[in-house]
C-alpha cells in the first residue's frame, strides 16, 4: 500500500460501485485485488495508480461503505479523493454529526444510522491506531445520544464510543458520567462502564 | 457425399492459416449427424431448438482445440455451414456446443478471429481480472437436482455415463456431475480457497493425473474445503472463456449460481441475446457461452423473478423466501442489501424472523439494529439484543453434505479444522 497521506470518505446508500469501477478505468487505475464478503471479511476492490492505493470497502456489519485513498503525495491523495467525491454521492462526516446534535433529537432511524456512519468513517483510523485531532463535536454527540429516548440509539452509541475512544479521547466521558443515573438504558451504560473499567 | 453449391468465399478462406480443418466440399455432412454430449442437463425447449437449428447445416471444419485440464481431452471447435444461408459461418467453441450456442460468424479471417478470439482459448486470469460478475438463484437445496453419474468399473470419471435419474444435489453428486460436463474442467475447488489452486498443467513427478487419484487429490491437498464464515461454495473454472463458475448454499438451504468472468467478445454477445429474446432467459449478452452451457440445465432467477413473492404483503411465507433469495443474490453488494431494512418495519412474525436469520448468518448487525427499533415484544426485543450482544458466529453448517473421509471438511482463518454440523 502506498503509504504518507490518506483520506476516506463515506459513500451515500445510493452510491453506485459500477460508476466507481467505471471511474477507475477511465483514470487508468489498475485493479490490484478483490476481497469477496464473508462473516467477518470485507467485499473490496483495490486499484493502484502511480503513487496512489485507492480501497473501495463493504462494511456490511455497519450498513456503510467507504472509499480510502492512500498515497505518497498529500496533493494527488486531494485529486483522487475530489475525483471521488464528484463522480459519486458521499457523505460528509459534518453531516453524521448534525443528525446527533439535532434538537430536538433526530429519529431513532436516522440515529443509529449515523452512528454507524461514524464508525465506518473512521475505521480506517481504528484499524492503524491513527489518532484524530481533537473534534468537540464528537463529544456533544455522544452527550446527546446517551440521552436519547430510544433505548437502541444508546446500544448503537456504545458500539460507536467502542470502536473510537482509542483514537478519539475523551469520547467515553459522557457516557461514562451517565452511570448509575437509571432510564431505559441504564443496563447498556453500566455495562460499558464495566467494560472499560475491566481496560483500565 | 454431400452436393451443395460452394460459397464464393470458401477457397480464400480456407486457404488461410486459422487453426481450423476445413473439410473436402465433398465431405460435408449433417450436423444432426455430429450432435455431441456436453454432459450438461437442458431442458426440453432448449433441445428442441437445437434440432430445428441443425437442420440443413452442414458440418465443414473442425479445430482449433482445446484441452480439458486434468483429463487431456481435446476438445475441437467446429465449423458449420447452411447452403441456404451461405454467407454466414456458425461457429461451436467446442462439437458439444448445442446449436443455441453456436455463433455466427462473417466468412473471413477476421471473422474467425472475432469467433474465437486470440489465444484460444483464453489464458487463465487471477480473481482480480474477472471484472464481470453475476449471480441467479436456482432452487433451495433440497430441491435442486443434478443427473446421477453412473460408477463403472475402469472408466475414466470424465467418461462416465449419466443415468436417467436425477438425484439431489451435494457436494458428492456435483463433484461426480462436473467431471462429465466438457463446459468445465473436472475438479472444483471450495470457498477456503480463493483463486483456482490446480496446476495448468500436470506433471506426473508432482500432480498425479490418474484418473484413480481425481477424487483423492483435491481433498488431500485441501482444495475442497469450505472456510467459515464464507458462504459454502464449490467452484469450477470454465474450458474456453476461464471464467469461475460456483455453486453457492447461502442461509442452508438458498442455491444459487455466481459467475465471475471477463465479459465475451462483441461477436459473442448476439448468442445471449437470442436466448433471452426467443426463450425467455436472463443471462447478462456479455456472459461466455461455456457458462451459459451449464446454467441452461437449472433454473436461473434473477431479481426481478423474485419480485412477485414480494407482491402480497399478505402472503407472509412468499414475503419470506423471498426476502431470503433476495438477501443471497446481494450478497458481496451492501447498496442493494440496505434494501432489506425496508422489510424491518413488517409486523409479521415470520418476515421478522427470516430477517433476522439473514441478519444473524451474513452478519448485517445494521439489520438487526433496524429490527429492534421496530419490535414492539418485548421477550423478542431481548432475544435480538442477546444475539447480537454476544456477537453473532459464522455459521458451521455443512451445506454440501460433504464427508473426506475423516479428514476436515470446514476450517478457519487460520486453518485449523472447524467441527461443522449437518442435517442430521
Amino acid at each position: 500500500m502506498s503509504g504518507g497521506h490518506e483520506g476516506t470518505v463515506l459513500l451515500a446508500d445510493r452510491a453506485e460501485r459500477a460508476v466507481l469501477e467505471a471511474l477507475a478505468a477511465e483514470r487508468g487505475w489498475s485493479r490490484a485485488a478483490i476481497s469477496t464478503a464473508g462473516f467477518d471479511e470485507m467485499e473490496q476492490v483495490a486499484w493502484r495508480a502511480d503513487g496512489l492505493f485507492v480501497l473501495y470497502s463493504e462494511l456490511h456489519p455497519q450498513g456503510h461503505r467507504v472509499v480510502r485513498v492512500t498515497g505518497e503525495h498529500e496533493a494527488m491523495v486531494d485529486e483522487a479523493l475530489g475525483v471521488v467525491r464528484s463522480a459519486l454521492p458521499t457523505v460528509p462526516v459534518d453531516a453524521l454529526l448534525d443528525v446527533l446534535l439535532a434538537v430536538p433529537p433526530a429519529d431513532a432511524r436516522a440515529a443509529v444510522r449515523a452512528l454507524n456512519g461514524l464508525r465506518a468513517a473512521d475505521v480506517w483510523n481504528c484499524a492503524d491506531g491513527r489518532p484524530r485531532p481533537e473534534d468537540p463535536r464528537y463529544r456533544a454527540a455522544v452527550e446527546r445520544s446517551a440521552r436519547h429516548p430510544e433505548r437502541q440509539v444508546v446500544r448503537a452509541l456504545v458500539y460507536m464510543v467502542g470502536d473510537l475512544m482509542t483514537i478519539r479521547p475523551g469520547i467515553a466521558e459522557p457516557l461514562l458520567a451517565l452511570r448509575g443515573t437509571g432510564g431505559p438504558a441504564a443496563d447498556i451504560i453500566d455495562d460499558f462502564a464495566d467494560f472499560c473499567g475491566r481496560r483500565a | 457425399m454431400n452436393v451443395c453449391t460452394i460459397p464464393a468465399w470458401w477457397n480464400e478462406l480456407t486457404g488461410q492459416r486459422l487453426g481450423v480443418v476445413w473439410l473436402d466440399p465433398a465431405d460435408w455432412e449433417p450436423a444432426w449427424q455430429h450432435a455431441e454430449e456436453s454432459g450438461a442437463m437442458s431442458p426440453g425447449r432448449l433441445d428442441t431448438d437445437d434440432e430445428l437449428l441443425r437442420k440443413g447445416r452442414l458440418l465443414v471444419g473442425t479445430g482449433p482445440e482445446a484441452v480439458r485440464r486434468w483429463t487431456g481431452q481435446r476438445l475441437a471447435a467446429a465449423w458449420f455451414l447452411d447452403p441456404d444461408e451461405p454467407d454466414v459461418l456458425w461457429c461451436a467453441l467446442g462439437g458439444f456446443y448445442p446449436a443455441w450456442l453456436w455463433i455466427p460468424v462473417e466468412p473471413t479471417a477476421a471473422g474467425i478471429g472475432d469467433a474465437l478470439g486470440e489465444p484460444f482459448p483464453r489464458p487463465a486470469a487471477p480473481r482480480v481480472e474477472l471484472t464481470g460478475f453475476t449471480r441467479g438463484f436456482i432452487g433451495f437445496r433440497h430441491l435442486v437436482t443434478v443427473p446421477d453419474v453412473l460408477r463403472e468399473d475402469g472408466v475414466p470419471p470424465w467418461e462416465q455415463a449419466l443415468g436417467d435419474d436425477l438425484v439431489p444435489m451435494d457436494g458428492p453428486s456435483l463433484d461426480r456431475y462436473a467431471k462429465v460436463v466438457k463446459f468445465l474442467d473436472p475438479q472444483a475447488w471450495g470457498s477456503a480457497r480463493e483463486e483456482d489452486p490446480y496446476p495448468e498443467h500436470f506433471d506426473a513427478e508432482h500432480h498425479d493425473p490418474a484418473p484413480s487419484r481425481m477424487d483423492v487429490v483435491p481433498i488431500r491437498d485441501g482444495h475442497r474445503l469450505q472456510r467459515l464464515g464464507r458462504v459454502p461454495s464449490m467452484t469450477w473454472r470454465t474450458l474456453h472463456s476461464r471464467s469461475h463458475l460456483s455453486i453457492e448454499i447461502h442461509t442452508r438451504e438458498i442455491v444459487c449460481a455466481a459467475v465471475r468472468y471477463r465479459p465475451s467478445p462483441p461477436a459473442h454477445r448476439v448468442v445471449a441475446r437470442r436466448l433471452n429474446e426467443t426463450h425467455g432467459e436472463h443471462y447478462p449478452e456479455d456472459l461466455p457461452l461455456d457458462v451459459i452451457g451449464v446454467l441452461a440445465g437449472w433454473d436461473w432467477n434473477i431479481e426481478a423473478d423474485l419480485a412477485p413473492s414480494l407482491a402480497d404483503p399478505d402472503d407472509t411465507e412468499a414475503v419470506s423466501v423471498g426476502l431470503r433469495c433476495l438477501a443471497a443474490l446481494w450478497h458481496g453488494d451492501l447498496r442493494s442489501t440496505l434494501r432489506l431494512r425496508e422489510w424491518a418495519t413488517v409486523p409479521d412474525p415470520a418476515v421478522r424472523a427470516n430477517l433476522a436469520v439473514i441478519a444473524y448468518l451474513y452478519n448485517h448487525q445494521f439489520l438487526m439494529q433496524e429490527l429492534m427499533l421496530s419490535e414492539t415484544d418485548a421477550a423478542e426485543l431481548a432475544r435480538l439484543e442477546e444475539l447480537l450482544d454476544h456477537a453473532p458466529s459464522p455459521d458451521a453448517f455443512n451445506a454440501f453434505r460433504d464427508d473426506f473421509g475423516g479428514a476436515a471438511v470446514m476450517v478457519d482463518d487460520s486453518g485449523a479444522p472447524v467441527a461443522e454440523w449437518g442435517d442430521e
